[in-house]
């Protein structure tokens, strides 16, 4: 299957194993990569800077997310923002892999892509709960399921 | 300090803190749920006014070699420059209006009136400087890599220049602040990634081409005969906002009350802890609504670092609210007029010259007794769970 993938995320590093870019959210600063899990730090990164999680620039109008149907229906994302070519291009590139991505804890059949004006950030409430970081949508133009 | 050693609110129990820390999101939320057309009309009336004032100035420049025309083409011109910069270019790039679904007023599409790129600011102020506030070897924002700001930081004999090198930064002030996010003190000690400094120091170059050849090319020519004044005008400008923007910006984490930070704990803060942080970190100033527009709100800087993503028109109001919450949980809530603040900044510049053997600390007393209180180190909490990072709860 042929993918169009953004320059910006056609220039980061790529997975030895499965020969996807690797997110710019999945890396620590040390090179470790981890496709399922995000790293902290650059959560917050892409979230102040208003960058992609994906390929790590500057974002663009029609601010995208993505993630599970649960987490599209609490207005609650794990994964930062994308530029919405990216997540489309996310879409073909990582759910095919069979193991979990995007910052998701299972292997998703359905996906849904919400595109956004803003989002706040939600920071973890405390140390018993849930630590990761959050996403909240505050104007939501677009909610699409995809399947996978 | 560690921010788990803050004296300062040492008093409060954890329990007290995630109380606080709710009252906190619940003020949050109201705010979010009372956006709406009275705050849009508000950002684009103060667009309306910023892009007349610059449009009247430069007209009005064309005469400049008319001595009133001079003054009031500077003036207005200056005014906008100040207008963009604060109340509208930091607060839009900071998301404060994304919610509008605005592209023009969006904090992906917006480009300021200053020298440093939009992108590198996002990364520089609303990441480094708002994640890591005045925590010493993070935040750039603390003496913006030239000044010793706190009694925590080495003193060098480089530091006696710091009068001279304050009043080099504020008259220079967009130029220090274009080089910010370049992280000159990474690039000397070679962290810094060489591909990533060209890239950044090609956006700066486009940048600076553009503010130069506006501001000293571009519309002295238009102005004919009078090219000479009406470059002169624009560098007073320029100066003006400068010194402006610099003092405002200072005041903000330098009075006295406004406390550094020695070490990170931030991959454990929770919520109320990063609320903290903010509260103790930051300085707000008094004064009318005027000066509040023409700071970019940022008189409200405790409010301002709670929610740097609230409209900052309803900073006011948020305020009365988080001074109650200071007052009723017994923390620092530092204020005071503009020249006190910018006065104290600015002695402790000057005493941070000197060593500190030479000079005593200025930072007052907490207002409550500390009680025997820290976070628990990793060893003294239940392991994590792996996928959420959660502290797994104890068994009964």
């Amino acid at each position: 299957m042929s993918v169009t993938i953004p320059a910006d995320l056609a220039e980061r590093p790529y997975h030895l194993r499965y020969g996807v870019p690797v997110p710019f959210v999945c890396e620590s600063e040390d090179g470790a990569v981890d496709l399922g899990g995000v790293v902290k730090k650059r959560v917050v990164q892409c979230a102040l800077s208003r960058i992609c999680g994906l390929c790590g620039r500057s974002l663009a109008y029609g601010v995208t997310f993505l993630g599970s149907p649960e987490e599209a229906e609490a207005n609650l994302f794990h994964f930062p923002p994308l530029h919405r070519e990216c997540a489309e291009a996310a879409l073909d590139l990582y759910p095919r892999l069979g193991v979990p991505v995007l910052g998701q804890l299972l292997v998703l059949r359905e996906w849904a892509m919400v595109v956004t004006g803003g989002f706040e950030l939600v920071r973890p409430q405390d140390r018993e709960g849930d630590m990761r970081m959050a996403f909240r949508m505050n104007s939501a133009t677009e909610d699409v399921r995809v399947t996978r | 300090m560690a921010i788990s050693d803050v004296k300062e609110y040492t008093h409060l129990t954890e329990e007290q803190v995630e109380e606080l820390g709710r009252e906190l999101d619940d003020l949050r939320a109201r705010i979010e749920e009372s956006r709406g057309t009275a705050d849009a009309a508000y950002i684009n009336r103060m667009i309306t006014i910023q892009r007349t004032l610059a449009a009247a100035g430069r007209i009005t420049l064309f005469a400049s070699r008319w001595k009133p025309a001079f003054f009031a083409g500077t003036a207005m011109l200056g005014l906008a420059k100040i207008l963009e910069n604060m109340e509208i270019g930091h607060n839009v790039m900071h998301g404060q209006w994304d919610w509008m679904n605005d592209p023009e007023i969006h904090s992906s599409n917006w480009e300021w009136d200053t020298a440093q790129p939009a992108e590198q600011w996002k990364h520089s102020h609303n990441y480094i400087h708002h994640q890591f506030t005045n925590v010493l070897g993070y935040d750039n924002d603390i003496g913006y890599g030239v000044l010793r700001m706190a009694r925590e930081q080495k003193w060098h004999p480089v530091n006696l220049g710091q009068p001279v090198y304050n009043t080099l930064l504020a008259l220079l002030f967009q130029w220090g602040v274009a080089l910010h996010d370049l992280d000159i003190e990474a690039i000397r000690k070679g962290r810094k990634d060489p591909k990533e400094m060209k890239r950044q120091l090609k956006q700066i170059g486009r940048k600076v081409r553009r503010q130069i050849g506006k501001d000293y090319v571009v519309y002295p020519l238009l102005s004919g005969p009078a090219w000479k004044s009406t470059l002169k005008a624009n560098a007073t400008a320029n100066l003006t906002r400068n010194l402006w923007s610099y003092m405002i910006i200072f005041c903000g984490h330098f009075p006295d009350g406004a406390l550094h930070f020695t070490e990170e704990e931030l991959e454990d803060e929770t919520r109320s802890e990063w609320y903290l942080r903010q509260i103790l970190g930051a300085a707000n100033f008094t004064g009318s609504p005027l000066l509040h527009i023409l700071s970019g709100n940022l008189g409200y800087q405790i409010e301002h670092h709670l929610y740097p993503d609230l409209p900052s028109n309803r900073y006011a109001e948020i305020s009365v609210e988080v001074r109650e919450l200071c007052e009723k949980y017994d923390i620092p809530y530092t204020t005071g007029p503009l020249h006190r603040q910018y006065g104290q900044t600015l002695r402790t510049i000057m005493k941070l010259s000197l060593p500190n053997k030479l000079s005593d600390s200025d930072q007052p007393e907490p207002p409550s007794p500390v009680r025997e209180r820290r976070r628990k180190t990793d060893e003294e909490r239940p392991n994590r769970r792996p996928e959420t990072g959660a502290y797994a709860r104890k068994s009964a």
